[in-house]
């Protein structure tokens, strides 16, 4: 009698993470009575990156060039990003001073943009090192204008997964280009994002 | 697990009790409370549930009496917690392990599991109360701690076939190194 066992190891759906993560992500369920401690403070960290079209921009190309690029850049740069980020951010933190924060960061789309616009292949580390030097910026933004209310633990993680899941936006949207469709999409996203950085960088937008 | 944090909201900050649950299952929810013990097991269970095959021998070996040891310090009143950029420091290594992608040997794997189980431990003590209290307390830590880190691991090792998953392990490090740079510098800011 051959008695095949059943396979009883649990698996746990991909709909249960997200739910898990769309629960994390909605701290109103979570604040209850109070506007400080933990919670707001994730929720703080979270939205910030979220509140300035400068930085939703330059995150999102970074997961577009990097989609463009290809293993392994496609996950090289969103892991290189906060890395260097966490690294600025420290400095804000610090309150040591960085020369050119708002130009830096929108620089960041400018160039960035540019590098998918004109679908700019260079060799990994110039990507990275690239990514790298505009995310110092970025960091030391978010570091430097944490509410003094917050929870800084709480915050720190915040800011870091939202940047992080723009990154992933950026990239899924960069996985179009395997259609010559979306390559033209794709490139169009990028001076898209040039032109709101030289926005920024001219003042014509505010962020 | 994330459920359990939301489901106590007035709690989720850094230390304190979380009331109304009695003493066991505060003690239980104490490590997924607290911010930086979170980012430690987070870290840890990736660390070890990114490994093929899955091999928590080692890991629990070590992480399971040197936490117990640790807790069971904490009664002594040596020690009430621990310099915080220690903590952060290990969720910033197992982080930057992850994100770096490499195997680890056995040995270093086991290394670490016991440095963090010490730190936890020692930096999880009860708050002041009776004998008995005190005991539910640290005995639900100590559950706690092992099934956060067991099963964090444990899931994970289902995640770890296909690239762009063991992509995202790599990212989730990196997130973790990422916020613990920025935990440690608020530390050091005070």
């Amino acid at each position: 009698m051959n008695l095949k066992l059943k396979d009883t190891n649990p698996r746990l759906p991909a709909w249960f993470g997200l739910l898990l993560l769309a629960l994390w992500l909605f701290p109103s369920t979570a604040s209850a009575h109070q506007e400080t401690g933990a919670v707001w403070g994730f929720s703080s960290g979270f939205i910030h990156p979220l509140t300035g079209l400068d930085h939703i921009t330059a995150m999102v190309a970074v997961g577009l060039w990097g989609a463009f690029l290809g293993p392994p850049a496609m996950w090289v740069l969103p892991v290189v990003f906060p890395l260097v980020m966490a690294f600025g951010g420290a400095l804000g933190v610090l309150g040591m001073p960085l020369p050119g924060v708002e130009t830096g960061i929108a620089l960041s789309s400018v160039v960035l943009g540019i590098m998918v616009a004109f679908a700019v292949r260079p060799p990994l580390w110039v990507a990275a090192v690239i990514v790298g030097s505009f995310a110092i910026f970025h960091g030391h933004a978010h570091g430097a204008e944490m509410p003094k209310a917050a929870n800084a633990a709480t915050y720190a993680i915040g800011f870091v997964i939202a940047t992080g899941l723009l990154h992933l936006s950026g990239i899924a949207l960069g996985l179009l280009v395997r259609w010559s469709w979306g390559k033209k999409l794709v490139r169009a996203g990028g001076v898209v994002i040039a032109i709101i950085g030289f926005g920024f960088l001219f003042h014509f937008i505010s962020a | 697990m994330a459920l359990l944090v939301l489901a106590f909201p007035a709690t989720a900050s850094a230390h304190t009790t979380v009331s109304g649950v009695g003493d066991f299952f505060g003690g239980v929810l104490h490590p997924l409370t607290t911010p930086a013990h979170l980012l430690v097991l987070l870290g840890l269970g990736l660390l070890a549930g990114r490994q093929t095959p899955l091999n928590l021998k080692i890991p629990l070996a070590v992480f399971i009496p040197l936490s117990a040891v640790a807790l069971l310090l904490t009664t002594t009143g040596m020690v009430r917690t621990v310099y915080p950029p220690i903590l952060i420091g290990i969720s910033l290594v197992a982080g930057a392990l992850v994100a770096l992608g490499k195997p680890l040997p056995a040995k270093v794997t086991g290394a670490i599991f016991a440095v963090a189980a010490l730190v936890l431990g020692l930096d999880s003590a009860a708050e002041a109360g009776s004998a008995m209290a005190t005991a539910k307390t640290l005995l639900g830590t100590w559950c706690g701690l092992i099934l956060a880190v067991a099963d964090i691991a444990y899931y994970l090792s289902f995640c770890t076939k296909q690239q762009w998953q063991q992509v995202g392990i790599r990212v989730a490090g990196s997130w973790i190194t990422a916020a613990s740079f920025m935990i440690l510098a608020f530390a050091l800011r005070r």
